[in-house]
């Protein structure tokens, strides 16, 4: 018999060129716990399939820094997917 | 001070900001939005920002520019939303003992915002809107 694995919500905000893309500024999927930067890439691909198109590579922060795929989640993290930064002039 | 804003960056408010008895300079650079880009006729940007995240590496980067130089005064503010031709959308103000130093935090200051501070713009063109990809 096999056990079940724990799962946690995990909400992830999207900004700029994915937030058009995807339609929504935040979206949620139910992880397993422990699951990395990394899991949440291909949960987010397989989800929202229109955003592996994209011209430009995705950058992932928790917790207001960067994160590599390495990087665990954690129900509470405030985590964003979003492009390269464009600002200033 | 740093400051992410929707409203028009107040020059005399940064000026006034940037004083201090113990500087013998102030170096201030501006950012602003230039009718042209990439060959194309630009009629405005529009600055979208991950306003928490961009409020903490501000913060990270006046740290860093506080230990690296001898800082009087840092200023930093980057306006969002939609800006027109000639609108500043960056300002940065650093008053130091001497020039050179204020110089140097100010470059430094100001390439370290467009490569970690997470703010997008959309250019505006005949052709329509497009997100601007870094280079």
């Amino acid at each position: 018999m096999t056990q079940n694995k724990q799962l946690q919500i995990i909400k992830v905000k999207l900004f700029a060129s994915f937030k058009e893309i995807v339609g929504k500024s935040e979206v949620s999927f139910e992880i397993e716990k422990d699951a990395t930067v990394s899991d949440l890439k291909k949960i987010l691909l397989n989800n929202y399939p229109q955003l592996a198109s994209q011209k430009f590579q995705a950058i992932y922060a928790v917790n207001h820094k960067v994160a590599d795929d390495s990087t665990i989640l954690s129900v509470n993290d405030e985590v964003a997917v979003f492009p390269p930064v464009s600002g200033g002039i | 001070m740093i400051s992410i804003t929707e409203k028009p960056i107040d020059l005399n408010d940064v000026l006034l900001h940037s004083k201090d008895d113990s500087a013998g300079a102030t170096a201030l650079f501006l950012g602003s939005v230039r009718d042209h880009n990439d060959g194309q006729n630009v009629s405005g940007i529009h600055y979208e920002a991950y306003k928490e995240m961009s409020q903490s590496v501000l913060l990270e980067i006046e740290s860093e520019v506080l230990r690296k130089w001898d800082i009087k005064k840092f200023i930093a503010i980057h306006r969002i939303g939609d800006l027109k031709i000639g609108d500043v959308s960056v300002a940065v103000s650093i008053s130091t003992e001497h020039r050179s130093d204020a110089f140097e935090a100010c470059r430094y200051t100001i390439d370290t915002i467009k490569t970690r501070v997470p703010i997008w713009k959309k250019e505006k063109t005949e052709a329509g809107q497009h997100w601007v990809q870094t280079k």
